[in-house]
């Protein structure tokens, strides 16, 4: 099973590549892909030095391209694909129908080109019979499956589909099925699908009187903590709201999904790929969390008997403690999340 | 006239009864298009695909275009062989609001309307559908009067998404997100396994406030949607300039039937539909927060 890590920018990257990432994912910096934060990312221009310092240690590089262009903006995310293919990553990350469309007539006519299509967990391809579109008309050889699916699912999905599948493994919780989800742009007017953010930073207020933190996205409030509580990035799933007079996390508590028990299962199922979440986060967390679940994965893979491996518990702390909430969870992996 | 006006599918759960009652009254409404069918949770089982199907053919009969809509979450291959039978059989025109239904459709050479979810947001993605066998585009709910006018400009001139009808989501709550989780059972502290299909006991859903009460959200089983319904009734003007084929409308109850009847006739006879109720939104149309709403154009 291949690890593969987030890279917001070149310190990240390192950060990945040095502490045992199989591959990297990174975007440009616009919004073509769906980590369109400040300072972060990688420009048409820098790119190759990514692509450059991965290649020379084995670290293969995808490029994600995961947003969905509007016939005005289409240009950038042809010059996206027309970025990475010059630059000649190992894939391009990519969601939305007519850039893949787009990406395999390049791929198509451009002699000995290695550049391999994935489909992005923000094309919210949860079924054999939806992969199978992609596969038919774009000749896609890998896709990231949303979190929504259990692990019995996924195993189902594995053992029908031709394709190489990837799941996520650690990092933030997107509990709504990726590419689908427009709650963000409903409150802010940006949503992951046009803007490349969710509940995005100009949006947020910080509001402190004397025993209250708020939260607000565009002045709704999303969450109020006493002093005694760890508060939050206000992310509107994640926040508390009131349903019949009583207010509780309506949708989802802050917490991280960590799916490092699963490895023995979805070793089995035959996934590909486990992906790490977080190219916001900052080079010292990707280092920790790659160098951890390197670590577990080399375990892993040398078991005696990988069906009774379980995780060391001191990386499951770790991981714990730079968590969102400082929590973790199986999420949708085990059906008594849902 | 255009745009014609559609029903959407119930988004709610409501007993087999329940929806009976509403489409008989359906039928003698000034709807042109029915889009029926469950579209939210596989465990809402009021009628099977052979009921669907006879009422589709019952409102066929009584003049009313049909649609089957299908499911926009699907994760089980039960969920996938409930859609291949229902497209299999089906002499009517199919809603995709996932890539699966795209596949099977094609498998069986029929027509598709991509639904929203199939989140086409510019014409090389409509292109790639119209070949796929889609005749009408749905357009994503976010999308803004400007993008929509671009897209329409560049379709008009294309050869292939000229016969493409378009259709907006014109009345009704937004359906903004679905997840494994279900939320309804979450309430009741009951896991989605247990859930006792309790969505059945609330026929418009449960209401999501912010701790300062504000209305924001409407909890339906795994689906969230706005809590204030879209309104584009009084972007009617620009809707019929920019000659969009469709707009659709969707009930909680049978009160929309009275709704379409006024945005009949503020369409034909140039009348001004007066918007009483201020507690909609339609931002999304303006390029703004989707809660937002417009009304004094």
């Amino acid at each position: 099973m291949e690890l593969v890590c987030p890279a917001g920018n070149f310190p990240s990257l390192k950060a990945a590549v040095d502490n045992g990432a199989d591959a990297v994912y990174i975007g440009i910096n616009d919004k073509t892909n769906a980590r369109y934060f400040p300072g972060l990312n990688f420009h048409h221009n820098n790119l190759h030095k990514a692509v450059d310092y991965a290649r020379s240690r084995g670290t293969r590089v995808f490029l994600a391209i995961n947003t969905f262009p509007q016939q005005s903006n289409w240009q950038d995310w042809v010059n996206a694909v027309d970025c990475g293919m010059d630059n000649e990553v190992d894939a391009l990350i990519i969601a939305d129908t007519g850039v893949l469309h787009y990406a395999a007539d390049k791929q198509a006519s451009t002699p000995d080109c290695n550049v391999n299509l994935h489909l992005s967990v923000q094309g919210s391809s949860t079924s054999h019979e939806s992969l199978m579109f992609y596969v038919n008309q774009f000749g896609i050889k890998r896709a990231v499956l949303p979190r929504v699916l259990s692990l019995k699912q996924i195993e189902r999905l594995a053992a029908k589909t031709p394709l190489e599948l990837e799941v996520f493994g650690f990092g933030s919780l997107c509990i709504m099925v990726e590419g689908r989800c427009y709650l963000s742009s409903y409150l802010t007017g940006d949503s992951p699908n046009n803007c490349g953010v969710c509940s995005p930073a100009h949006a947020v207020k910080w509001e402190e009187t004397e025993n209250t933190l708020t939260t607000r996205l565009n002045d709704i409030v999303i969450d109020r903590f006493k002093p005694n509580e760890a508060a939050g990035y206000p992310t509107l799933c994640k926040g508390r709201f009131k349903v019949d007079d009583t207010v509780f996390h309506a949708l989802e508590e802050p917490t991280s999904l960590n799916a490092m028990a699963l490895l023995p299962q979805l070793q089995e199922a035959g996934i590909k790929a486990i992906k790490i979440e977080g190219r916001q986060r900052a080079p010292a967390y990707v280092a920790k969390v790659t160098s951890i679940w390197r670590q577990a994965l080399d375990n892993f893979l040398q078991a005696y008997d990988s069906s009774l491996w379980q995780p060391n518990s001191h990386w499951v702390q770790q991981l714990a403690s730079v968590a969102e909430g400082e929590q973790t969870t199986f999420g949708a992996y085990h059906r008594s999340w849902q | 006239m255009k745009p014609k006006i559609t029903l959407g599918p119930v988004q709610y759960y409501w007993s087999k009864q329940a929806l009976m009652d509403f489409y008989a009254v359906a039928a003698e409404s000034q709807v042109d298009e029915i889009y029926l069918g469950e579209t939210v949770c596989s465990k809402r089982r009021s009628l099977n695909i052979k009921e669907w199907l006879g009422l589709a053919n019952e409102l066929s009969k009584m003049g009313k275009k049909v649609i089957l809509s299908t499911l926009t979450l699907i994760e089980s291959e039960s969920e996938i062989s409930q859609l291949r039978s229902l497209i299999k059989q089906s002499d009517f025109t199919i809603e995709a609001n996932d890539y699966a239904a795209v596949t099977i459709a094609q498998e069986f050479h029929k027509p598709f309307v991509a639904g929203c979810t199939l989140n086409a947001y510019n014409t090389q993605t409509l292109n790639v559908l119209a070949k796929a066998g889609m005749t009408r585009w749905h357009a994503p709910v976010e999308m803004s009067q400007q993008s929509l006018s671009d897209i329409m400009q560049v379709m008009k001139a294309d050869p292939i998404l000229k016969h493409i009808e378009v259709e907006i989501h014109g009345y009704g709550r937004l359906p903004l997100s679905h997840a494994a989780r279900c939320f309804t059972a979450r309430t009741a502290n009951l896991p989605k396994d247990q859930c006792q299909t309790l969505c059945i006991q609330h026929p418009t859903g449960i209401t999501m406030q912010s701790q300062d009460d504000d209305d924001l959200f409407q909890i339906n089983g795994i689906q969230i949607q706005s809590h204030k319904p879209c309104n584009l009734i009084p972007c009617m003007p620009q809707v019929q300039s920019m000659d969009i084929d469709l707009f659709r409308v969707y009930g909680e109850d049978e009160s929309i039937f009275e709704l379409v009847k006024d945005i009949k006739q503020q369409n034909t006879l140039g009348t001004h539909i007066p918007v009483i109720n201020s507690d909609a939104c339609n931002g999304y149309w303006f390029g703004k927060p989707g809660l937002e709403f417009k009304y004094d154009m």
